[in-house]
């Protein structure tokens, strides 16, 4: 099967493809698309998450993709960005049949995914197995919590050409979803859920 | 009108062929051909200006550079004949470069442009817009003394566009030169020289679109330069309105080439023509019409824009196979 996955950026691009075939436990072949800028404030054009979402169908045809993946970030939006896009979706489903879409939000941010598996953390970043991590839930930003452990890590030191996209991207690798403890916190285990749920081969 | 046109080994094209409409939209990333295609219609209609090195593909004299247009009087031709000393080998049919003549080819500089000027002697052919902004005073003061109506067309327009502009003053610094300044409705009045690049393009789009002689071509590459992207639908307004001009002048046909997806917005994809310019994994420059049937499907819910954007070139054409 043929995955497109929408996220936010080259952050999602690196991350996201490996996440969701560990979800699904197999290789997957995949085209990424950031989410769709769209410039129109034309009213009879639609609610933007439907436009949003009617764009990475559009997408998914031209690249041959049977189903889509699709990550927002929560950021200080309260659940509100993934209310709007399931609602979306039901709204598009209601009128089309189209390829099945899988939607998560990464709370805040998807490097709260990531450092949520704290062995994972240890092992791509090359600490001790003694190195304590912080928890997702006790830091105010994964993503800086993140930066800072890279940035003191053995690996740094040892790549130090290395970009932190690179990085996120053997973090993915290395992660295991069943590690996460605040998976339902931080939105992988519905995000999880959907994937399983609606794109899984039958 | 040109119908069509055909090019062989003319800089980054090996061979390429397409139709052309009353207005054409060229895109594409940079470097994808658009200023050598817009540069192959202007040597075309030059018949006689000899090939420059840059004209060779790769630079190599071996190559024998062909352009080919058919417009609706008959065909031009012109191509790179090695035995001729440099001379290229031209053949043109009666009446086909007169179908497309006068022409002009517009690349905006980004400064903006002059638009006082000389006014040349007085004469009852009304003179024309030149492709660097000359002929603009010229026009306005024939306009301003000829034909009130055209003149306060093109106010309209600049008042659409600009706050607080009132009116254009045409004012005779001398015999021969004359000074365009705006008025602004608090009375102020700021000289051509004041005003921003964006503003003097408008009035120099303004001004061509609304001239009793327009060109029976325009060629322009990147018209949304300088300009603001909630104006740009003026621009187009002003393509759409040379290529079925309201008034008594003969119909413009426009080929421009854009990097914005805002003026992409304002195409009319029925009417108009999108032609998509691609790198080839070859390294040949691709040109194809954009996909219109599921391009109108598709608006409904985005604009032609945003599709572009989107979708980015492969998504504007028939994929390969379909």
């Amino acid at each position: 099967m043929k995955l497109l996955i929408v996220g936010e950026g080259d952050r999602d691009k690196a991350v996201l493809p490996h996440l969701v075939s560990k979800i699904l436990d197999r290789e997957i072949s995949h085209s990424f698309e950031p989410w769709a800028r769209l410039n129109s404030e034309d009213v009879r054009t639609g609610p933007k998450y439907v436009r949003k979402l009617k764009m990475a169908l559009i997408q998914a045809h031209k690249s041959g993709a049977t189903a889509v993946a699709a990550v927002v970030d929560n950021d200080d939006s309260k659940g509100a960005r993934l209310t709007a896009l399931r609602e979306a979706r039901m709204l598009i489903e209601q009128n089309t049949v189209g390829p099945p879409m899988a939607l998560g939000h990464a709370d805040p941010h998807l490097e709260a995914w990531l450092l949520d598996d704290e062995k994972a953390v240890r092992t791509t970043l090359a600490f001790a197995t003694n190195r304590a991590i912080r928890g997702v839930g006790s830091v105010k930003s994964p993503k800086e919590e993140l930066n800072r452990l890279w940035e003191e890590s053995p690996r740094r030191r040892d790549n130090p050409s290395e970009s932190s996209i690179d990085m996120l991207a053997a973090l993915s690798r290395e992660l295991s979803i069943d590690r996460c403890n605040q998976s339902i916190r931080t939105g992988l285990q519905d995000f999880a859920d959907e994937v399983r749920t609606r794109i899984t081969p039958k | 009108m040109i119908k069509s046109i055909r090019i062989r080994d003319f800089r980054c094209f090996n061979s390429v062929q397409t139709g052309l409409r009353p207005l054409t939209v060229l895109i594409g990333p940079n470097d994808s051909g658009k200023s050598s295609f817009l540069e192959a219609i202007r040597s075309v209609l030059q018949p006689t200006v000899e090939f420059g090195e840059n004209d060779f593909p790769n630079r190599d004299r071996s190559k024998q550079p062909t352009i080919e247009i058919t417009t609706d009087a008959g065909k031009v031709s012109k191509s790179f004949d090695p035995k001729g000393g440099g001379k290229p080998r031209t053949t043109t049919e009666s009446g086909a470069l007169e179908s497309v003549t006068p022409f002009l080819f517009v690349q905006l500089p980004n400064s903006g442009m002059r638009l006082s000027g000389n006014i040349g002697p007085d004469s009852d052919r009304a003179p024309t817009v030149e492709s660097n902004g000359g002929g603009i005073a010229a026009v306005l003061d024939y306009l301003a003394r000829r034909d009130r109506d055209r003149l306060f067309e093109i106010e309209a327009a600049m008042k659409r566009q600009i706050a607080n502009f009132r009116s254009l003053e045409i004012l005779r610094s001398s015999a021969n030169e004359c000074t365009i300044k705006f008025r602004y409705k608090d009375g102020t009045l700021q000289p051509d020289t004041a005003l921003s690049a964006g503003a003097r393009f408008l009035l120099f789009f303004a001004t061509l679109a609304t001239q009793p002689n327009p060109p029976k071509l325009l060629l322009i590459e990147e018209p949304e330069t300088g300009v603001h992207p909630h104006r740009l639908s003026e621009i187009m307004k002003f393509m759409h309105s040379l290529i079925s001009p309201p008034n008594s002048a003969g119909a413009t046909q426009v080929i421009l080439s854009t990097h914005s997806p805002y003026l992409l917005d304002y195409v009319d994809v029925a009417n108009d023509q999108v032609l998509v310019f691609r790198n080839a994994e070859s390294g040949n420059r691709t040109v194809t019409p954009a996909d219109v049937d599921e391009l109108k499907f598709h608006l409904s819910d985005f604009k032609l824009g945003e599709l572009w954007f989107n979708l980015r070139e492969e998504g504007m054409v028939k994929a390969e196979g379909a």
